[in-house]
């Protein structure tokens, strides 16, 4: 919020602002997110009656105007003007020769040849610039209610410091100028001014009958009606002050309001008293059936029983605390109006103001759980305004409101609990005198808090410990480590943390990407989960696959030279329920090139030794399987080569797959992409090495080992699997080790495949024998054979 | 009479082990030049015999040892003959080993994550897909709460929405821990927030938790001035600056010594010599009671960072949407060394 420094100091006025109290603001929670000075920039300026108004002679959209100096002396000035806002009678600001604008001597000028006895000034040439105050005035600025006794330093209050204080939302009692001074007066100790008494109006039996459907709704109500009203310009000390605070002038009915909300913190609400139907106020919930309101921004909004209204005997005329009803908007012609002063639960105000999706200042302040004795206060300021300066006569008031407006807030606690919470040994008496503007009993080391009404954060002690802690300074409390007594988890690292680790040993790099994805990316699996609100259209889902991520960081490097990639990824994803996801990426050649031409390229066969590298060292039980995926599935096995896929089988259940990337994905690519193989695998949260097992030890043999190579031939259609279930089907004693060693297809120009396998044996107790080695050879041919194995060599 | 300086200047010469061993034989051999004086021994007056025998035997050992040696000094030499064969150029590229990283990130939050366990705190993760009740409502935001409006939100067409903080998952162990709590929790989070230079939609957070009988501000205090030596160096120094989150009382923002100035201002820290790089405050007692945690008895503190802020400063990324962007030419950046 915006904060004139002279309007605050108006309530303050020992405030010194300068880089100390600012800092101490800031480390109390007052952010000072920007601060504009206006200087004064100007000398010898002063006020003018504008007599006559005639257009330039030689240049068209300019004026030729005579102007009388107030105070000064009787000769009339003759000053050219391009602005259009003026008229004959206003009082304007006039910068005469000799005098300085912006810093800059004025001299009598000839404009397009005509003598200019001066300059009729905007609020730009006085020193507001025009990018910070843009939409709150523009042409020369009309000086209202002004005599001969002001001066234009004092009417735009200058210097000044405009400060925009960021304010938490638990703040609500810092929405105003009044209240803002309040809590710096707190926290700097400084006096207050407190000049907030006015007179109550006269509660007259009035015209208007109140009728508040529900006090948890709307506590209080007031509802004056005022009378032979004059609407016009408000004066122009009251335009700065709502200006410097980023507010518009309109005109003065309107702008007394905004000032009092301002000033105060209350938002209030005129109504025409035309639109009032039969004299009557009605505080209730819209109507389900489709009842609607024309609102004063020109939109048409359905209403519903989550919003609460201002209505008439027959219709709505606004909604509480939000936005007003077009057809009870303050016309020019207006003699009679009412003004309204409430109190609206913050709950309503936010339902209703997210519902229909107006937010204003009026709805930001409800919502932020006001002082429900504001409402009174607010009005009778509102009133002592209009009064004052002649606006209107007050005809009525009524008020409604629930009894109490709130119950008596008391916090209790004793010295011994606030030492406890900050770590501290603090005396009473230091608490006690940290304990400023707050109203409190002390019996025996046992404070008995009051909350202020304002104070909507107060509720519980600690609330309280913050304030003596922060009067205190939280920096000069000193810091002390706790005891580290509770070691006794079991240290055990996440899968997801192992996987990262394991890769990175088997020499992969870790990527990460986004977890929102384009709407038209490859869709990877079923029912995708949709952002309600994205940002734009490229972050709509969240991923149900890490494979078109991993697949773009590799194509992007590629473009950029990097062709040689082994990478990997882990994240979460979403496919039905949110899963833990490790995917995989390799292409190119293992190593860069190199002189040596030493390298590898890896392909299918190197991603099936990961994933089963991977398998056994996290004791997962991973297989590889080549069967069908389940229909769910099938949109991420067709991202895969349709002969160079397979799934990942574990526990018996698909938990992934891996292949080389479907070339029709990757055809259109430029540069041309080689072969891509990628893996990816699924958990399920929470992700943990259920099957995490300790390690034993296992004295290692010291006796040699006998190694036997056997080729065998099958038919082409007895597979790998076949075969390998048969070996591990028998009992081979000694048995350490089975490699195949070589694979030829179509051996002998038959349909037959080859196989020669390196079968190494061990024994832990002694060397064995010739004989021993064979019998355990020849079980395993002989077992081969019922396969319809045909035996090639024999070493 | 046998020439001997003859026969050792002979042997002397020959440089290969054909011709060595053809002067072997011929001298050493069964028809060799010593036998045949071995032979006419026999003819020598006994004394004169004996004396010669031992002459010739001496001179027998004597070839016999010069032999041996010559051999392996030719082998030797035919050795290194074949091993320089082998000889390398050490001037010529190395093979290029590569070496397996993990992504700067994830290795900033193990930094994090391996401060904290000292201190005995135990990592934890949870559910990116969030209930508006872990997210907000458990966190002391009932529905309508205006701080709910500091956290930008994206919902999801499934009713639930993307956390915006991991402090969902300090309710997920109040519920399934047994007091006290010591955690750190962290993992990627997401805001609806414009992206720029140092905002990202998608981040990442660090969380830590800490909940025990007698847990007092100091304490905070003391744990957030050894995490920021730990992290930065023994000389620093921590801030605290009053702010408001909903589910801590008070809450604040806590700076540190500016890491790129060290205090003396600078750009980074908007030459105020000091870098707000986190949020701490103590547990709300209304969060507590929610878990049934007596807050009578029991107190506690929580401190949050982004991964992504103290990744930044401590490399001097200038910009974060490097850290999604896996160019394999930033990310090789950071050498296996950096953690220390
Ligand atoms: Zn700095």
């Amino acid at each position: 919020m915006r904060f004139s420094l002279n309007w605050l100091k108006e309530f303050i006025p020992d405030f010194n602002y300068n880089d100390k109290t600012k800092e101490t603001l800031e480390l109390c929670g007052l952010e000072i997110e920007n601060e504009l000075k206006l200087e004064l920039s100007f000398k010898n300026v002063v006020i003018g009656e504008i007599l006559e108004i005639v257009p330039h002679p030689k240049k068209k959209n300019l004026l030729l105007t005579s102007v009388k100096v107030l105070g000064g002396d009787t000769s009339l000035k003759q000053i050219v003007c391009g602005a259009h806002n003026i008229k004959k009678g206003d009082m304007v600001p006039v910068a005469l020769p000799g005098s300085t604008v912006n810093h800059t001597k004025l001299e009598v000028k000839e404009i397009a040849g005509i003598k200019s006895e001066g300059m009729l000034l905007s609020l730009k040439e006085l020193g507001f610039p025009e990018e910070y105050f843009s939409k709150s005035h523009e042409g020369i600025l009309i000086l209202k209610d002004v005599s001969e006794k002001d001066n234009i330093e004092r009417i735009l209050s200058l210097p000044d410091v405009i400060l925009e204080i960021k304010i938490f939302p638990n703040r609500s009692d810092l929405l105003s100028v009044y209240g803002m001074a309040r809590e710096l007066s707190v926290i700097l100790d400084l006096p207050l001014s407190n000049c907030l008494v006015y007179s109550k109006p006269s509660e007259t039996e009035g015209q208007v009958k109140l009728e508040i459907e529900n006090y948890k709704d709307c506590s209080f109500y007031s509802a004056t009606v005022i009378e032979e009203l004059q609407v016009k310009d408000s004066p122009t000390f009251m335009q700065i002050k709502l200006i410097k605070s980023g507010s518009r002038p309109i005109n003065n009915l309107v702008d007394i309001s905004n000032y009092v909300m301002l000033e105060l913190g209350q938002p209030l609400h005129v109504f025409d008293y035309r639109s009032i139907q039969e004299d009557t106020i009605k505080i209730r919930r819209g109507k389900t059936c489709g009842e609607v309101l024309l609102t004063l921004d020109n939109s048409v909004k359905t209403l519903d029983d989550e919003i609460l209204l201002i209505a008439t005997a027959n219709e709505a005329i606004g909604v509480a605390g939000i936005i007003g009803g077009q057809s009870s908007g303050m016309q020019e012609n207006t003699s009679k109006m009412l003004l309204e002063s409430a109190h609206f639960s913050p709950e309503i105000i936010r339902g209703g103001r997210r519902k229909m999706g107006i937010s204003t200042d009026a709805s930001y302040r409800f919502e932020r759980d006001l002082d429900p004795y504001l409402a009174e206060l607010a009005r009778n300021r509102a009133l002592e305004l209009i009064q004052r300066l002649g606006y209107g006569v007050i005809s009525s008031s009524t008020t409604a409101f629930k009894k109490p407006l709130q119950t008596e807030k008391l916090i209790t606690f004793s010295t011994n609990e606030v030492n406890n919470f900050l770590g501290t040994e603090l005396p009473t008496s230091e608490i006690e005198n940290s304990l400023r503007g707050m109203n409190y009993n002390l019996i025996n080391d046992t404070f008995i808090i009051k909350t202020p009404s304002y104070r909507r954060d107060l509720e519980i002690p600690q609330d309280i410990y913050e304030e003596i802690g922060r009067v205190i300074g939280y920096n000069k409390i000193p810091g002390v480590l706790p005891p580290i007594t509770n070691l006794s988890f079991t240290y055990k690292k996440s899968l997801e943390a192992n996987l990262r680790d394991l890769l990175v040993h088997l020499g992969f790099i870790e990527v990460i990407n986004s977890s929102l994805v384009p709407e038209d990316e490859i869709s990877l699996f079923g029912q995708p989960l949709k952002l309600i609100n994205p940002l734009s259209k490229d972050m709509s889902l969240f991923r149900s696959s890490l494979l078109p991520g991993i697949l773009k960081t590799a194509i992007n490097n590629i473009k950029f030279g990097v062709k040689n990639l082994t990478i990997f990824e882990t994240g979460r994803v979403y496919r039905q329920t949110e899963k833990s996801s490790l995917a995989i990426l390799i292409t190119g050649e293992l190593f860069s090139i190199n002189w040596l031409k030493m390298n590898i390229k890896p392909d299918f066969y190197y991603l099936s030794g990961v994933i089963n590298r991977i398998s056994e060292e996290l004791n997962l039980n991973l297989q590889i399987d080549d069967k069908t995926p389940n229909q769910v599935d099938m949109n991420s096995y067709d991202f895969f080569h349709p002969f160079c896929r397979a799934l990942i089988v574990k526990d018996g259940k698909e938990t992934g797959y891996l292949g080389e990337i479907n070339p029709f994905l990757i055809a259109e690519i430029k540069p041309k992409v080689e072969k891509i193989f990628l893996a990816e695998m699924f958990f399920d949260l929470p992700v943990k090495l259920e099957n995490y097992k300790s390690t034993f030890y296992h004295e290692p043999s010291r006796f040699p080992s006998a190694e036997r190579h056997l080729s065998v031939t099958f038919p082409a259609e007895v597979s790998f699997r076949n075969i390998r279930e048969k070996i591990d089907s028998i009992k081979i004693k000694h048995l350490e080790n089975i490699n195949l060693i070589d694979l030829l297809t179509n051996f002998d120009y038959e349909n037959k495949t080859s196989y020669t396998f390196s079968f190494t044996f061990r024994s832990i107790e002694n060397s064995l024998t010739e004989v021993q080695v064979k019998e355990e050879i020849e079980k395993i041919i002989k077992c081969l054979i019922t396969i319809g194995g045909e035996l090639r060599g024999n070493i | 009479m046998i020439n001997i300086k003859e026969i050792k200047k002979q042997l002397e010469q020959a440089n290969s082990l054909c011709e060595l061993e053809a002067l072997r034989i011929n001298l050493l051999g069964r028809q060799g030049v010593l036998n045949s004086y071995l032979k006419d021994l026999k003819n020598l007056p006994l004394d004169e015999r004996k004396k010669r025998g031992e002459e010739l035997n001496l001179i027998k050992e004597e070839l016999e040892c010069i032999i041996s040696k010559k051999i392996e000094a030719i082998n030797r030499s035919l050795l290194l003959e074949r091993l320089k064969k082998d000889s390398i150029d050490p001037y010529l590229p190395p093979f290029p080993i590569n070496i397996g990283r993990m992504h700067i990130l994830n290795r900033v939050i193990n930094k994090i994550i391996h401060v904290l366990e000292r201190l005995g705190y135990e990592a934890v993760e949870g559910p990116e897909v969030e209930t508006e009740y872990y997210n907000f409502e458990a966190l002391n935001m009932p529905l309508h709460h205006p701080a709910r409006d500091m956290w930008d939100t994206f919902y999801l067409n499934n009713g639930k929405l993307l956390r915006t903080h991991t402090s969902p998952i300090q309710i997920r162990a109040m519920e399934a821990n047994k007091l006290p709590i010591k955690i750190i929790a962290s993992g990627r989070c997401f805001r609806r927030d414009n992206p720029d230079a140092s905002h990202s939609p998608i981040f990442h957070q660090i969380e830590a938790l800490y909940i025990d009988k007698g847990v007092s501000f100091a304490h905070l205090k003391g744990t957030l001035e050894y995490f920021a030596r730990s992290m930065f160096g023994r000389e620093q120094k921590v801030k605290f600056i009053l702010s408001y989150f909903p589910f801590v009382e008070p809450g604040a923002e806590v700076a540190v010594k500016c890491v790129i100035c060290k205090g003396r201002g600078c750009i980074t820290c908007k030459q105020t010599g000091w870098l707000e790089i986190l949020g701490a405050g103590m547990v709300h007692p209304e969060v507590l009671e929610r878990q049934n945690i007596d807050y009578k008895i029991y107190s506690g503190f929580a401190f949050g960072m982004g991964a992504e802020r103290i990744a930044m400063l401590m490399y001097g990324i200038n910009h974060i949407r490097h850290f999604l962007d896996n160019d394999l030419r930033f990310l090789n950046q950071f050498k296996y060394n950096l953690e220390d």
